[in-house]
């Protein structure tokens, strides 16, 4: 496998970094594309699709390859990958349920792999205002492929206008499915981690009102009133919705309780006034237990590049990819990009990611699950 | 880019004495102190309010928690005040358990007391006439005869008073059962105290059931002497297991009119620094089910209203806590039940 990165602001300047990257006899077929939903999609896939290359793209929120991070832009890992070895799937999910597009991408991958391995790309934001079940999806495709299979990716994102997120291929595009860049893990090997740092504080609390990813009470009292209170936050009115995610919900999730896993990460997505409640990016069963959380310390970057080195050892990788949640970039700032920069240079082959709403990993349990606030990477190496 | 640092770029990029790859080393040298700057900038920012954001959210849950521990005295308090609530209505339920027990002993007392009352009516009768003939010898002038009859009156006044003593004590052994115990061991003759009990269950019995009879068979070790019990409650605990043991049999006895010899014994015996007491029965005996009830509280295998239930509950209390030690049941279903009280002889 060979792999290049290239970046660009505009189409026009994707097309010319894309005839740059070839000038040496480069021929890639496959592009990873990570693009603002502000950059013109089709024209991308045209050009893209122009030299012959398979797509697998998602909005961001925030691009980055090796050695630059951009805002509204275009990031794009380009790989020159045995055709054998892969293949792109892509569920519009329509008016099926989640569990059924998700079986039906499952069984698909079986089908052309008989140990598939998935680099995933959903979208995150739904019409009726809820967020795609990352979770569900995971235990969806785990149902069909196995608990051990690799599922690394990341949710689409859309500049925080939560207008809609978009997943796509060679003309193919939806606001609601899922896109998929099925490897055979039997010829390319993936090596990834999950790593939140997000630190839980104070007592544990209990949800004591729920509905789907709303949550009415937490021990008792009005949710909203409590999480609004406990973080010190001045807003007072119905419509600071983007304030609220701003200041207050990408920075301090909930860390829920789950049964011998790591504890889920659940970003608080805005709030129904009236309601009392808490909007979460997921479903929030009513019974849940859960502890207040704290962004990470600063030395999170030292860490995390410390577990790509152990994970590494002495293997080596021809591509990184890189999915960190949006909620870093608020809560480590410049520093969100100098873990990104970290990790390529653990690994030290053409890199890009996004800034996405919600990510698929590896958990540092081992187990591959649906996480929010992380930064998870996956390296691609052909065997 | 921070001003100032901006305007040393424009310096350098301006500056013609400068080689070009010196300016490339000194913009990357600004270029890179910007970089730390905003790192630095953010990193104060975040602190400051992560700072701020965990003061507040410590402070809350400190709030919180002082409002969760008052709430935890509150129910301290009102579990305290239910716990002694309970403790006052188990006194009335134990009062109640030893008027109960009273109530079977009421009979054997009243036969008990009835014998000494019998003699003092008889004796006192005889005295007042002894009274009469003792005036007519002295108006006859027979002094000898008088200081005869004299003497008989002492006598007769010797009995009564020897059996309104009797009574006495029998009225103030019914009060001392009823009382709430001291609690206090005092050297008891045990043997004398099975004895009593077993006499004033049995009469109690036969007094409200005249047709009933019973073999009752006594094996008291006299080795034992005086050891040392409360004897309220271990009298208590022998009267209870002596009026169930006679309920036992009288119930057999109606199941089998015919070839039935209803029979209790109570054995004392010394082994080592324990004494034993045995109470046995040729009763109907217990199931398995039952015998693994029968010292809870409340279970009792009598019709509703006559029994409490909690008898053997207590008994066992008696036995064990009070006592430190054991009160064991061995049964067999259709042929009878031993209660077997140990306790310590020291």
């Amino acid at each position: 496998m060979k792999a290049k990165s290239i970046k660009g602001k505009s189409t026009e300047a994707i097309e010319a970094a894309l005839a740059s990257s070839m000038t040496d006899g480069f021929k890639p077929n496959l592009a990873i594309v990570f693009l603002s939903i502000k950059q013109d999609r089709q024209g991308i896939v045209d050009v893209l699709q122009s030299k012959g290359i398979d797509v697998l793209g998602a909005t961001s929120s925030g691009e980055f390859i090796d050695g630059h991070q951009d805002e509204e832009s275009i990031a794009i890992l380009l790989l020159d990958l045995s055709p054998k070895h892969y293949t792109i799937l892509f569920e519009d999910i329509g008016d099926r349920v989640l569990q059924d597009a998700a079986t039906q991408m499952a069984r698909d991958a079986l089908q052309k792999f008989s140990n598939p391995a998935f680099i995933l790309c959903t979208t995150s934001l739904m019409e009726d205002g809820g967020i795609l079940e990352g979770e569900t999806l995971i235990r969806s495709l785990e149902k069909v492929v196995g608990p051990g299979s690799n599922i690394f990716g990341g949710m689409a994102g859309d500049d925080l206008s939560f207008t809609g997120t978009y997943v796509f291929t060679n003309g193919r595009s939806t606001k609601y499915g899922m896109a998929a860049l099925l490897l055979d893990a039997d010829k390319i090997s993936l090596q990834g981690l999950a790593i939140s740092g997000w630190k839980p504080i104070g007592v544990f609390r209990t949800v004591t009102k729920s509905e789907a990813n709303l949550i009415y009470t937490i021990d008792g009292k009005p949710a909203l009133e409590m999480y609004l209170r406990f973080l010190g936050s001045d807003i007072s009115q119905a419509n600071d919705q983007l304030n609220f995610f701003e200041s207050l919900g990408r920075h301090y999730p909930f860390q829920i309780e789950r049964d011998n896993r790591e504890p889920l990460m659940c970003n608080p997505m805005g709030f129904d006034w009236e309601k009392g409640a808490l909007i979460c990016e997921s479903n929030v069963p009513q019974g849940s237990r859960f502890r207040f959380s704290m962004p990470p310390d600063f030395d999170i970057k030292d860490t995390l590049e410390a577990k790509a080195r152990e994970l590494k050892g002495d293997t080596d990788a021809d591509a990184l990819l890189i999915f960190s949640c949006v909620g870093r970039l608020a809560a480590l700032g410049p520093m969100a990009q100098q873990e990104n920069e970290a990790l390529q240079q653990v690994w030290n082959v053409p890199m890009a990611g996004f800034y996405c709403y919600g990510e698929y990993g590896r958990a540092v349990d081992g187990k591959h699950e649906f996480h929010s606030t992380t930064n998870s990477w996956v390296a691609l190496k052909e065997k | 880019m921070n001003q100032q640092l901006q305007s040393v770029l424009d310096f350098i990029r301006h500056n013609e004495n400068i080689t070009e790859e010196e300016k490339n080393h000194l913009v990357a040298l600004v270029k890179k102190a910007n970089s730390d700057l905003e790192i630095t900038e953010f990193k104060l920012e975040r602190t400051e309010k992560v700072k701020r954001t965990t003061a507040i959210l410590l402070e809350e849950t400190i709030a919180e928690l002082e409002q969760k521990r008052k709430a935890i005295e509150e129910t301290n308090a009102a579990l305290s005040k239910s716990l002694a609530d309970l403790k006052a209505t188990q006194a009335q339920l134990i009062q109640s358990e030893k008027m109960a027990s009273l109530g079977e002993l009421t009979a054997g007392i009243a036969h008990e007391i009835q014998n000494p009352l019998n003699f003092v009516n008889n004796f006192s009768e005889v005295s007042n006439e002894l009274i009469d003939e003792m005036n007519e010898e002295m108006e006859k002038g027979d002094l000898e005869e008088a200081r005869e009859i004299a003497a008989d009156l002492k006598q007769n006044l010797e009995k009564i008073n020897h059996h309104g003593k009797r009574a006495d004590a029998i009225v103030k052994g019914m009060l001392q059962h009823s009382r709430a115990s001291s609690g206090q061991k005092e050297p008891t003759d045990l043997n004398v105290l099975c004895d009593e009990y077993l006499r004033l269950s049995y009469h109690g019995l036969r007094a409200k059931d005249n047709a009933f009879n019973a073999v009752l068979n006594t094996d008291f070790d006299t080795s034992i002497g005086k050891i040392n019990i409360v004897p309220q409650d271990i009298g208590r605990v022998v009267l209870n297991l002596l009026t169930n043991a006679f309920y036992a049999v009288n119930e057999k006895k109606k199941q089998r009119p015919e070839d039935y010899e209803p029979s209790v014994s109570i054995r004392t015996k010394k082994i080592g620094n324990k004494v034993e007491i045995r109470v046995e029965d040729n009763g109907n005996g217990m199931p398995e089910s039952v015998k693994d009830k029968i010292f809870q509280p409340f279970f009792t295998t009598k019709p509703t209203g006559q029994g409490t239930g909690l008898g053997l509950s207590m008994s066992y209390d008696i036995v064990t806590k009070g006592h430190g030690g054991t009160l064991k049941l061995e049964t067999k279903n259709g042929e009878g039940s031993t209660f077997i009280v140990e306790v310590p002889d020291v």
